[in-house]
C-alpha cells in the first residue's frame, strides 16, 4: 500500500517536472522569439529612418533643383525679353550710346530691378542684383537688390562658362554667391551675358532649414572644379571631427564622430545627394537617435540575450523553489502516512498488550487458582494421609 | 511828292485803324492785348495753361508732365487750373498777345490777338528768338535736337568723339544733300541749326510733332530732327524701326514760357519749382512721365536739384 502511495507521487512529480521543463523549453523559444522579433523591428526601424532621412533628401534635393529650374526660366524670359532684344538691335544698328542706345539699356534695367522686386519666398527676395555684360565684359546693366552690391567689386568673367546657350548655375569660387547666367545671342552670335544672384540666405531658410528638425543640418555644396565646397555655411555646430565634404559619396551614408565647442563627443551620419541640372549636391548631417544614438543590431542581440538569460534564471530560480516545495510536501505526506501507519500499529500492540495482559492476568489467576486446588489437594492428601 | 502824301495818308490811315482796333478789343475784352500778372491771376482765381499735345508733356488725355506741374503750381497759388490748348504756331501769341515770326535767333512782331493763357508749358525749348519775345523759367527738362533715321536707311549712326561740337559736324556731313523733315516754329527747325545750307531737301512736317517718328517709319523721309524726349520715346514705342544717327544741336533746356508782362508770376513759379524739387513733388512728376530721362541725363537732375 504504501509503495503504491510512493509511486503515485513519484509519477505526478515526474509529470510536474515534465510540464515545467517544457514550460522553460516554451519560455526559451518565446523569449528567442521576442529577442529575433526585436532585432529584426530595430534593424527593420533603422533602416526605415535612413530611408526615411534619403527620401527627405531627396525631397529637398528635388525642391532646390525645382528652385533653380525656376531661376533658369527666369533668366531665359529675361534673356527672351523685348527690352534685352531691343537694345541689341539698336547696337546692331550703329547707334551710340551716347545718342540713343543708352536709353535702351533703360527699360532692361526697370526688367531686371522689377524681377528683384517681385521674386521672393514669403518676405525674401529671391535675387540681390542682376547684371547686363557685354561681349567684351564690360557692364551694361547693374540692377542690385542695395547700392551697396553696386560697388562689389566682380570677377564674373573668370567663373562663368563661355557662350553657353543654355542657363547655368554656378557659385563663386569661396562658395559664399549663388550666380546663374545665360549668354545671350544676337543673330546667331554671342552679344553678351546676363547673370543674375541669388540669395543664398533665402533658399537655406525656405528649402533647406525646416521646422521642428534640430537633429539635422542641410548644406547646399558644390561640386565645381575648386572642390567640393559648402555654399553660404554657417559656422559648423562642431569644432572638429567634420569630413571633408568631398569624401562623402554620393547616396551611401558615412557615420562619424564630432566633437562639439564643449568638447562631447556626437554621433552623426552624412548623407550626399545631387541637384540635378546643377553641380551642387545636397549634404544632410543627422543626429537623430533613432538612427544613431541607438545600439547596433549586434549590440541589441547581445543585450537581448542578457535579458533573457536573466529571465530565464528567474525562471530556473523558480522552478527550482517550486521543485523544492514539491519534495517537502511529498516527504511530509510519507511523514503523515508513515504516523499514520505507526499510530496503528500501536494501536495494534497496544490492543496485544491488553490481551496479553488479559491472558497473563487470566493465566494468573488460573495458575492461582491451580495453586490454591493443588495446595487444597495436597492438604487434603496429607490429611488424608 | 504827291506821291510821297499819299503813302503818309495811308500810314496814318493805318496806323488809327490798329489804334483804332486796339482800342475796341481793349474795351471789349479788358486784359486781353496785355499778359496777366500774379495780383491779376490770384484776384481772377484761375491759372491758365496754354500746351499743345506733346510726347509725355502734355498727352491729350488730360495729363501729361506739364499738365500736373501746372495743376500743383495753380494749387500753390490758390487758384483754379484752366488747360487751353493751342498750337505751335499761336502759343506765343496766346501768351503775349503778339503774333511774331522767327527770323534766326530775332524776330518779327506781326500783328495783336487776345491773350488767352498766363502760363505756356509744352515742353517748350529755350531758344534766341523765344527769349526775345517770352520770359522763361529756371529750365525744367533738358534737351537736345538728334538727327534720327528710319532704320533701314543707309544712313550710319556716327560713333561719339566725347565733343558735342565734333559730333554735331559729323552729323551734318550725313545730312548734306538728303532729304529731311523739320517742323516750323517749333525746335525743331532745320534754319535754327544752319541746315538750310547743307540740304536744300528740307520739307516743313505739317502734323503734330507726336508724328514725325512714324512719319519717317512710313517713308516720309529718311531722315528727321527730334528733340530728346520725343526720340526717347519713339525708341522705346517704334523698337528697331529708327535709329539715332547723332546731335544735331548743343545740349539745350525746356522751361515754361511767362509773358514779359508777368515778372511776378514767373518769380513765383520759380520759387515753387525750387520748393518742388526740394519736396520731391517735381521729380516724382519726371519720373512718372519720363522715368528714363534722370538716368539719361544724370548731371541735369543732379545740378538741378
Amino acid at each position: 500500500m504504501q509503495n503504491a502511495n510512493n509511486g503515485q507521487i513519484k509519477w505526478h512529480a515526474k509529470k510536474r517536472n515534465l510540464a515545467v521543463f517544457l514550460a522553460g523549453i516554451m519560455l526559451i523559444a518565446y523569449v528567442s522569439f521576442l529577442l529575433v522579433t526585436n532585432y529584426l523591428s530595430a534593424a527593420n526601424l533603422q533602416r526605415t529612418l535612413l530611408e526615411q532621412l534619403k527620401r527627405d533628401t531627396e525631397w529637398h534635393a528635388t525642391a532646390v533643383a525645382y528652385f533653380f529650374s525656376e531661376r533658369k526660366d527666369d533668366l531665359v524670359n529675361l534673356a527672351l525679353s523685348r527690352e534685352v532684344s531691343v537694345f541689341f538691335e539698336n547696337k546692331a544698328l550703329g547707334m551710340s550710346m551716347e545718342y540713343g542706345l543708352r536709353q535702351s539699356l533703360i527699360p532692361i534695367s526697370d526688367r531686371f530691378q522689377d524681377l528683384i522686386r517681385r521674386k521672393k519666398i514669403g518676405e525674401d527676395a529671391i535675387y540681390s542684383r542682376i547684371v547686363l555684360i557685354e561681349k567684351g565684359g564690360s557692364l551694361l546693366v547693374d540692377a542690385a537688390a542695395s547700392r551697396s552690391l553696386i560697388k562689389m567689386r566682380d570677377e564674373w568673367s573668370k567663373h562663368l562658362p563661355q557662350d553657353h546657350e543654355e542657363a547655368v548655375v554656378a557659385s563663386s569660387i569661396d562658395g559664399r554667391e549663388l550666380r546663374i547666367s545665360i549668354s545671350y545671342f544676337h543673330k546667331e552670335k554671342y552679344a553678351g551675358r546676363i547673370i543674375a544672384w541669388v540669395e543664398p540666405e533665402t533658399l537655406y531658410k525656405h528649402l533647406l532649414m525646416e521646422e521642428g528638425t534640430a537633429n539635422r543640418m542641410t548644406f547646399l555644396v558644390t561640386d565645381e572644379k575648386s572642390g567640393s565646397l559648402p555654399v553660404f555655411m554657417q559656422p559648423p555646430p562642431f569644432a572638429s571631427g567634420f569630413p571633408d565634404f568631398g569624401k562623402i559619396e554620393i547616396g551611401r551614408p558615412l557615420e562619424f564622430e564630432a566633437n562639439n565647442y564643449q568638447g562631447s563627443n556626437r554621433k552623426l551620419i552624412a548623407l550626399r545627394l545631387p541637384v540635378q541640372g546643377t553641380p551642387f549636391s545636397l549634404v544632410v548631417f543627422a543626429s537623430d537617435p533613432e538612427i544613431i544614438g541607438r545600439p547596433n543590431p549586434w549590440q541589441l542581440v547581445t543585450r537581448m540575450a542578457l535579458l533573457a538569460l536573466f529571465v530565464i534564471g528567474i525562471v530556473v530560480f523558480i522552478i527550482a523553489l517550486s521543485m523544492k516545495r514539491l519534495i517537502l510536501q511529498t516527504q511530509l505526506h510519507e511523514a503523515m502516512l508513515r504516523e499514520a501507519e505507526l499510530q496503528k500499529k500501536r494501536q495494534e500492540l497496544e490492543a496485544e498488550i491488553a490481551e496479553r495482559r488479559r491472558v497473563e492476568t487470566a493465566l494468573q489467576d488460573t495458575e492461582k487458582n491451580c495453586r490454591r486446588s493443588s495446595t487444597s489437594c495436597r492438604t487434603r492428601l496429607l490429611q488424608s494421609i | 511828292m504827291k506821291g510821297k502824301r499819299v503813302y503818309t495818308r495811308n500810314l496814318c490811315v493805318k496806323t488809327i485803324v490798329l489804334l483804332s482796333m486796339a482800342v475796341m478789343a481793349l474795351a471789349l475784352f479788358p486784359g486781353t492785348l496785355l499778359g496777366r500778372d500774379l495780383d491779376a491771376v490770384k484776384q481772377d482765381g484761375v491759372l491758365r495753361h496754354l500746351g499743345i499735345p506733346y510726347a509725355n508733356f502734355i498727352t491729350g488725355s488730360g495729363d501729361g508732365m506739364d499738365v500736373e506741374l501746372m495743376k500743383l503750381f495753380a494749387k500753390h497759388l490758390g487758384v483754379k487750373y484752366e488747360f487751353v490748348k493751342t498750337d505751335w504756331s499761336e502759343i506765343f501769341g496766346d501768351l503775349t498777345g503778339k503774333t511774331v515770326k522767327p527770323k534766326g535767333d530775332d524776330i518779327e512782331i506781326t500783328g495783336s490777338v487776345p491773350v488767352k493763357g498766363d502760363v505756356a508749358a509744352s515742353g517748350i525749348t529755350v531758344l534766341p528768338w523765344r527769349q526775345k519775345i517770352v520770359d522763361f523759367s529756371l529750365p525744367t527738362f533738358p534737351n537736345q535736337v538728334w538727327l534720327v533715321a528710319r532704320a533701314d536707311s543707309p544712313v550710319k549712326p556716327i560713333k561719339s568723339s566725347n565733343n558735342i561740337s565734333r559730333d554735331i559736324a559729323a552729323v551734318k556731313k550725313f545730312i548734306a544733300g538728303q532729304p529731311l523733315l523739320g517742323k516750323a516754329s517749333t525746335c525743331l527747325e532745320p534754319s535754327l541749326y544752319g541746315l538750310e545750307k547743307i540740304t536744300d531737301r528740307i520739307s516743313l512736317f505739317e502734323g503734330s510733332l507726336n508724328e514725325m517718328a512714324p512719319a519717317i517709319i512710313n517713308g516720309k523721309s529718311d531722315l528727321t530732327l527730334l528733340d530728346v524726349p520725343d526720340a526717347l520715346v519713339a525708341l522705346q514705342k517704334w523698337p528697331g524701326k529708327i535709329k539715332i544717327i547723332g546731335p544735331v544741336s548743343e545740349m539745350q533746356d525746356m522751361a515754361v514760357a511767362f509773358s514779359q508782362d508777368s515778372p511776378e508770376l514767373r518769380k513765383e513759379f520759380n520759387k515753387f519749382l525750387n520748393k518742388s524739387k526740394k519736396d520731391g513733388s517735381y521729380f516724382r512728376i519726371v519720373k512718372k512721365y519720363y522715368h528714363f530721362v534722370p538716368n539719361y541725363y544724370p548731371e541735369f537732375f543732379r545740378k538741378k536739384s
